[in-house]
């Protein structure tokens, strides 16, 4: 290794760039594969870095990231041709578009331990956390968002001939530009919490209003302001139009915010059991957590990656002196 | 150094792409704390790989990361043998270089979200012309003289195409650190939250 004109990094990397493409387009020349060793001789992170290269050029996950991450609708002219099968075939692993009397509706999901965001044609966001789905259909007097699956956190482009309405089983709410999440509970419950501006929750359009297309706006529902949650759950059910009850609570502001943090891919906790926190990750995760004994009431608080259970019971078993144990594919965490 | 360097088999880039890759993010941010040890992080990242990529057979490492982690520590300590004056600061934090090593966290084989964001972007950011060869090789798999095909272009335009390509990846990847729990202590509100590609909000 030579000290006096050492190549910096960067440029090594040019370089192995170079070659990683050079090698990825077939058999080198004898000439070639003289300039190549010669080369790499030279110094041996050159080698380092053409392996690298060619290990990033091989990971699927990397292929995945790079693949079109939002669904082009319309992809731009010049590209329609070339990327039409690309799109085609990638996009539909999570993008089903079918067609109503209204228009298209267009189906998203994510899978355990993802978070998608979902930038929509009017310029709304949708962040779908863990294992969740939801369906956007726009209609000429409202923006309609089923939510089928889990939960979303929705930033919406101001629009007031156009509410954006996010509808569970239980209830749906609807706004005309803010910020709020929607989360699944079983059939029966539903959580909206806001996070700036206003938000109707109101039972949703019985299927006979539906199917006379009635306005969706329901008006008969509460408002929620920024820093209120409210839980809904159906009391009775109904062709006709069920009945629903909705309490609402304040929410200090960092707790809503403290509460959004999976949209980062983490989750924060002040002062839950370690049976919430650990009932949190197994949205996330498959990995499976036992806890045993009296472990279970310990306090848990800090942040921490929503896809690595086994950090966290590492990290809590350090700070609440606890040990932990591989069982089977479980990890136990006991006193 | 072998006398004969071969770039390295198929086999061998996707078991580096399996087992290494997932874990450079975590390497670096490593990396960065011992950044008072004088060495350069892209080095050290450099010449770990190329142990890796040398080794004769790999079936012996039971937990790639962790081997990753000591590979890259003994290229530091050669390092430091190497040059003549090892700074004092130097000799505390090689002590503390052990103890993460210890660290027997099984392995992780998933790419973090944020590493894959910066690619995704990376990505994003080059040429039309370029980004579509890059696509069409990386995701749809044609070869460059498919791509060069399809694209009407000379089969050496591709491989400047795919080289441009490999530049960014290179260029990007790993380099995120712990930017995530940053973003989210610091961010004020919730629409706030953004990417650090656009650092110009408007102000209304």
């Amino acid at each position: 290794m030579t000290t006096t004109h050492r190549q910096t990094a960067k440029s090594i990397d040019r370089d192995a760039a170079e070659w990683a493409a050079r090698l990825d387009s077939g058999a080198l020349s004898p000439d070639e594969e003289n300039t190549l060793q010669h080369w790499l001789a030279g110094d041996t992170r050159r080698f380092g870095a053409l392996a690298r290269a060619q290990a990033l050029m091989a990971s699927p996950e990397i292929a995945d990231a790079i693949a079109p991450a939002r669904p082009r609708l319309v992809p731009p002219l010049g590209r329609r041709g070339f990327l039409t099968a690309a799109a085609a075939s990638l996009a539909g692993a999570f993008l089903i578009v079918s067609r109503t009397e209204y228009g298209e509706v267009h189906d998203y999901a994510s899978e355990v331990g993802e978070i998608r965001v979902i930038p929509l044609e009017d310029g709304s966001r949708v962040t779908l956390n863990t294992n969740s789905a939801v369906s956007v259909e726009y209609r000429p007097h409202s923006r309609l968002v089923k939510l089928t699956r889990g939960e979303a956190y929705f930033e919406v482009a101001k629009n007031p001939d156009r509410p954006f309405i996010v509808s569970g089983p239980a209830a749906q709410a609807r706004a005309v530009g803010t910020a709020y999440s929607v989360r699944l509970g079983d059939d029966k419950h539903m959580q909206v919490r806001v996070a700036s501006g206003r938000v109707a929750v109101e039972p949703p359009p019985s299927a006979i209003a539906e199917s006379l297309r009635l306005s969706p706006i329901a008006d008969n529902g509460a408002y929620l302001d920024a820093n209120q949650q409210a839980d809904v759950k159906v009391v009775r059910d109904g062709r006709w139009g069920g009945q629903v009850q909705i309490s609402i609570k304040d929410v200090p502001p960092d707790r809503v915010e403290r509460e959004l943090s999976w949209r980062e891919g983490l989750l924060s906790f002040e002062g839950e059991t370690l049976a919430e926190a650990i009932d949190e990750f197994s949205r996330y995760s498959r990995q499976q957590v036992v806890l045993q004994g009296a472990v279970a009431r310990e306090r848990v608080s800090g942040l921490f990656s929503a896809t690595d259970p086994t950090g966290f019971a590492r990290a809590i078993a350090i700070s609440l002196k606890l040990k932990t144990r591989k069982e089977n594919d479980a990890i136990v965490i006991y006193k | 150094m072998p006398k004969q360097m071969k770039p390295i088999s198929n086999e061998r880039a996707r078991w580096l792409a399996a087992h290494i890759v997932p874990h450079e993010a975590a390497l670096r941010a490593w990396l960065r704390g011992k950044s008072s040890l004088g060495f350069d992080i892209d080095d050290i990242v450099q010449e770990t790989y190329a142990i890796l990529a040398a080794k004769a057979s790999i079936e012996a490492i039971a937990n790639p990361k962790t081997y990753a982690f000591q590979v890259a520590y003994s290229v530091i300590l050669q390092q430091l043998r190497q040059s003549r004056v090892v700074p004092i600061a130097a000799m505390a934090d090689i002590g503390t270089l052990e103890a993460v090593i210890d660290d027997p966290s099984p392995e992780q084989t998933l790419l973090a979200r944020d590493e894959l964001e910066r690619v995704q972007r990376a990505i994003e950011a080059l040429p039309r012309q370029t980004r579509t060869a890059f696509v069409l090789r990386r995701v749809e798999g044609l070869s460059q003289a498919e791509i060069a095909k399809r694209m009407n272009l000379s089969e050496h335009t591709v491989e400047k195409h795919i080289s441009r390509g490999i530049k960014s990846l290179l260029a990007q990847f790993g380099r995120g650190g712990n930017k995530a729990v940053q973003a989210s202590k610091d961010k004020t509100g919730p629409i706030e939250r953004d990417d650090d590609a656009q650092t110009n909000r408007k102000i209304h």
